[in-house]
């Protein structure tokens, strides 16, 4: 029943058309040709000036559509056509070019489409060849209409426009369409930044981040392509206070293949539409090979195990390794001690770790609320954060070495010397200390998974920061917290006897040996006149202390009086000399110094540059070098003609390298990234590189591989 | 008199309303007829079954096909096209009925209307998976203006002379157990005749 009405309505509109051509013959000029009804809607011409006014003429094809109904944009998505229009019988009227203002996203029996609901207005850009002549408007128009069912049609309107004409009624809906019509550049604030092809696991996806001056309400993305792919529904990510976007769009082939099979999409040109709300932006983009950016999709629970992770492999990089000596040191003097002592001290380690990580957390909320550059391990960019660590790890060393008494400095542990509990290297309040000052010396080292899980939090709010840093330090206390969980490990080691004071030797000269490398970064960043004052100053500590072994220097009361003033001595160095030239250490010839601006124009000429961010502080970045980047294979396509090999060094505190590492999410380093004609965003490299890392990304960025192929 | 001629009007009222109601009943398959319930409730039986014994399309190696090759067999023809999501999300069920109902007293004829022909046929049956439809195309749409298409999908069926029995516009599930029924009761009833 509903179809035979459906079907009379439609009769009735081809005669209303008939009616209408014969109408708009007697009128003599109009802004509008009059509504065709098809059933699902009516369709008029209209034009922004009640006749031709000058060579350029603005055309509007206006659609009424009944509630439900679909007309399709210039790229229908998976089923559908578009509107299309011959011109055939217009006269005095050339050269139309149709415009699309921006469309809707509807699903029609699971399949996404593009197009329009409710109204549209077509635009179509013309040129009149006789502007003092009359010119008749033929539009043979062929579309679809889809909403249970589709209908196709074939509808033809006319218009006839006098010279001289004046602003029509119409003006205004045809002003507001082509606002709508997205345009290139950036537009009402929108900017695509990146658009790239990426690939996770065995899925193929198209990567753009886009970012916005408001936040996005909700962003969307259309993608248009060669024809063999279809691209679905984008995933999107907000981060930066809905101001930047993620879109990953899963790509699948369409069913209708060229011969050969798809074209490959890297180097191929898309057109994307970005969409928010009312605003919109066109931009043509060649897709080049990226990286996923895979954190702004991990759920937040994952980043929080990541971190949970990259707290316990913390405890296995070189920097921690002297405070954890420290530690077991004070576990060794009571093997066989009984295991409630056990239990607290190392639930006092734990708990010292894991404030130390929280108050990291305060004071990177505290530098980001005020803008100041943030990042992990960036205390070891101040000299004197430098020293006073040098003076405690020698104070340590002279202890392991026996030249004085106390297990931890007094006003570590904030208690006073009286107290049973201090004087005891096991008790809460130094353990809780030796917990801190581990923390404080994990921080140049970044280890796997937590880059990401810091590059996630620094990216965000003070609730992330916060909940990922108590994560952090959770992790890293794993370890102390099993021992006290299971006090049986520790109260099974051997007794204490002759065999500690070697150990303890030991110990002490791999302390000396942390101090000499802290002193070491100490001379990159004030010169080498201030690092050896600082060590003489150390060493005279050092021979005082031991000089206490024989009475007459014992009974000399200025003695401590004396280290302690050689120690604060030491803090006031940097300000008091000058820097000088560092001795040592001069970069390998091919390292040239860290450009940015410098990288487009390289990577368009031609040339692959890689970029290893690094500090005389970071341990990982000394590693990689050792055990990666100096090795001659490497080294061997570091110092080719086509390849540019930068450094960037942190050592001293530099707002370019921050930013720099900023734009990548990363907030730690080591960072290395390569900059090739495939990669020209470029490739990021794991934080431990190896060898079949870097080679692998000089692959991806330029096809670069190791001369003769052998491996 | 009056009271006289006022109940013979109430019971000839009745008795009209009766026989309209028994009619109706029969007529919607109360008594065995056919029932357009559920899946193929829009579908729509032609008065004057309209003749497609002469209308022609072509199978996938271009040569034409006519109704007339089916003779003796009801048949189901169902329009459809790549640009149609309804077309797309129906045509699995049909292949599907094919399968199930596929016999000499009947089968199922998926005709393609895109302009482009067999490439968008083959690509999109390909992707649909269909396996037990033959490939059918109409790419000047023909057949569809002489059997009078105006909405897509559309599903005519055909008779064993070639005449229309009845239509459906829009998408259906073909196999589910009501569409198999009112097909069959259409296959029996031309087996009868």
């Amino acid at each position: 029943m509903k179809t035979v009405l459906k079907r009379s309505a439609r009769k009735l509109g081809f005669l209303l058309i008939g009616l209408g051509i014969l109408v708009s013959a007697l009128t003599p000029a109009s802004a509008a040709s009059i509504w065709s009804d098809y059933g699902q809607g009516r369709i008029r011409l209209i034009t922004a000036t009640d006749g031709t006014s000058g060579e350029g003429l603005r055309l509007g094809l206006q659609y009424d559509i009944e509630p439900g109904w679909e007309i399709y944009w210039r790229s229908p998505g998976e089923a559908g056509f578009p509107t299309t229009i011959d011109w055939t019988g217009s006269e005095n009227f050339t050269d139309p070019i149709m415009s699309w203002p921006v469309p809707g996203r509807f699903q029609i029996f699971g399949l996404d489409t593009f197009g329009y609901q409710d109204e549209v207005v077509l635009l179509i850009d013309g040129s009149v060849t006789d502007p003092d002549q009359p010119t008749h408007i033929e539009a043979h128009v062929n579309f679809l209409t889809c909403q249970e069912v589709c209908i196709p049609h074939d509808i033809t309107l006319s218009l006839d426009l006098d010279p001289d004409g004046s602003v029509s009624d119409d003006a205004q809906i045809i002003n507001r369409y082509w606002s709508q019509v997205p345009k290139s550049g950036e537009r009402a604030g929108l900017n695509i930044v990146r658009s790239e092809f990426v690939q996770i696991g065995n899925a193929s996806l198209i990567q753009v981040v886009a970012t916005s001056a408001v936040a996005f309400e909700a962003p969307d993305i259309i993608i248009e392509g060669p024809g063999a792919y279809v691209f679905a529904p984008p995933e999107v990510r907000l981060t930066n206070d809905g101001q930047r976007a993620v879109f990953q769009v899963p790509i699948q082939l369409a069913a209708l293949q060229p011969e050969g099979g798809p074209p490959p999409l890297l180097g191929t040109t898309l057109t994307l539409t970005l969409v928010d709300g009312g605003r919109a932006l066109e931009h043509v983009a060649t897709i080049v090979l990226g990286q996923s950016e895979a954190t702004s999709f991990l759920p937040f629970i994952v980043i929080l195990l990541l971190a949970l992770a990259g707290g316990i492999i913390l405890n296995v990089m070189p920097c921690v390794l002297p405070v954890v000596s420290i530690k077991l040191m004070g576990v060794i003097n009571h093997g066989g001690g009984n295991r409630s002592e056990v239990r607290g001290s190392f639930l006092g380690t734990s708990a010292g770790i894991i404030f130390a990580f929280l108050v990291l957390a305060t004071v990177l909320v505290a530098l980001k609320q005020v803008g100041a550059t943030i990042g992990w391990g960036i205390q070891f960019q101040q000299p004197l954060f430098i020293i006073v660590m040098a003076v405690l790890i020698t104070l340590f060393a002279a202890n392991m070495w026996g030249f004085f008494e106390f297990a931890l400095p007094q006003w570590v542990s904030g208690i006073a010397a009286k107290d049973r509990g201090a004087s005891n290297p096991n008790g809460f309040a130094p353990s809780f200390g030796t917990g801190i000052f581990a923390t404080v010396l994990a921080t140049p080292c970044s280890a796997p998974f937590l880059g990401t899980a810091l590059g996630f939090a620094l990216a965000r709010g003070p609730v992330e920061i916060y909940s990922i840093f108590a994560a952090l330090g959770v992790g890293m206390a794993i370890p102390y917290l099993a021992a006290s969980v299971f006090p049986g490990f520790v109260t099974r080691l051997p007794r204490p006897g002759r065999w500690m004071l070697v150990v303890k030797k030991i110990m002490g000269f791999a302390l000396a040996a942390t101090a000499l490398w802290l002193l070491s970064i100490l001379a990159f960043q004030v010169g080498s006149l201030g690092a050896g004052l600082v060590a003489a100053l150390l060493v005279g500590s050092l021979i005082l202390l031991w000089a206490r072994r024989w009475n007459w220097v014992r009974s000399k009361r200025f003695v401590p009086a004396v280290v302690t003033l050689f120690a604060v001595l030491t803090f006031g160095v940097p300000s008091l000399v000058e820097r000088t030239p560092t001795f040592g250490s001069e970069a390998a010839a091919h390292w040239k110094p860290f450009d940015q601006a410098a990288i487009d124009g390289l990577v368009r000429d031609g040339y692959t540059v890689f970029v290893d961010v690094t500090a005389e502080w970071c341990v990982t970045c000394l590693v990689n070098k050792k055990l990666v980047l100096d090795r001659s294979r490497i080294r061997e396509i570091l110092t080719r003609d086509n390849v540019v090999a930068m450094r960037a060094d942190w050592t001293r505190p530099d707002d370019a390298i921050a930013r720099f590492l900023a734009a990548h999410n990363r907030f730690g380093i080591p960072f290395n990234i390569i900059y090739g004609p495939l990669t020209p965003n470029g490739f990021v490299l794991p934080e431990l590189l190896t060898e079949s890392a870097v080679l692998e990304g000089f692959g991806a960025a330029a096809n670069i591989t190791l001369a003769g192929g052998n491996t | 008199m009056k009271k006289n001629s006022a109940l013979i009007g109430i019971v000839l009222g009745v008795a009209v309303i009766a026989a309209m109601g028994i009619g109706f009943w029969k007529f919607s398959g109360g008594s065995g007829g056919p029932q357009f319930v559920g899946q193929v409730q829009n579908f729509v039986v032609a008065y004057a079954g309209r003749d497609g014994t002469d209308v022609a399309w072509t199978d996938a190696e271009q040569k034409p096909v006519t109704l007339a090759d089916f003779r003796g067999k009801v048949v189901l023809v169902n329009f459809w096209a790549s640009w149609c999501s309804p077309c797309l999300r129906e045509l699995p069920s049909i292949d599907r009925l094919q399968n199930a109902l596929a016999s000499d007293d009947f089968t199922v004829i998926a005709i393609n209307i895109d302009r482009e022909g067999k490439l968008v046929a083959e690509a999109f049956a390909n992707r649909l998976e269909l396996k037990h439809l033959d490939l059918y195309m109409d790419p000047g749409g023909i057949v569809g203006r002489d059997v009078g298409v105006n909405v897509m999908p559309t599903t005519v069926l055909f008779g064993r002379d070639g005449k229309e029995i009845g239509r459906m516009e829009g998408p259906a599930e073909w196999d589910a157990s009501e569409a198999q029924a009112l097909i069959l009761y259409y296959v029996g009833q031309e087996r009868e005749s």
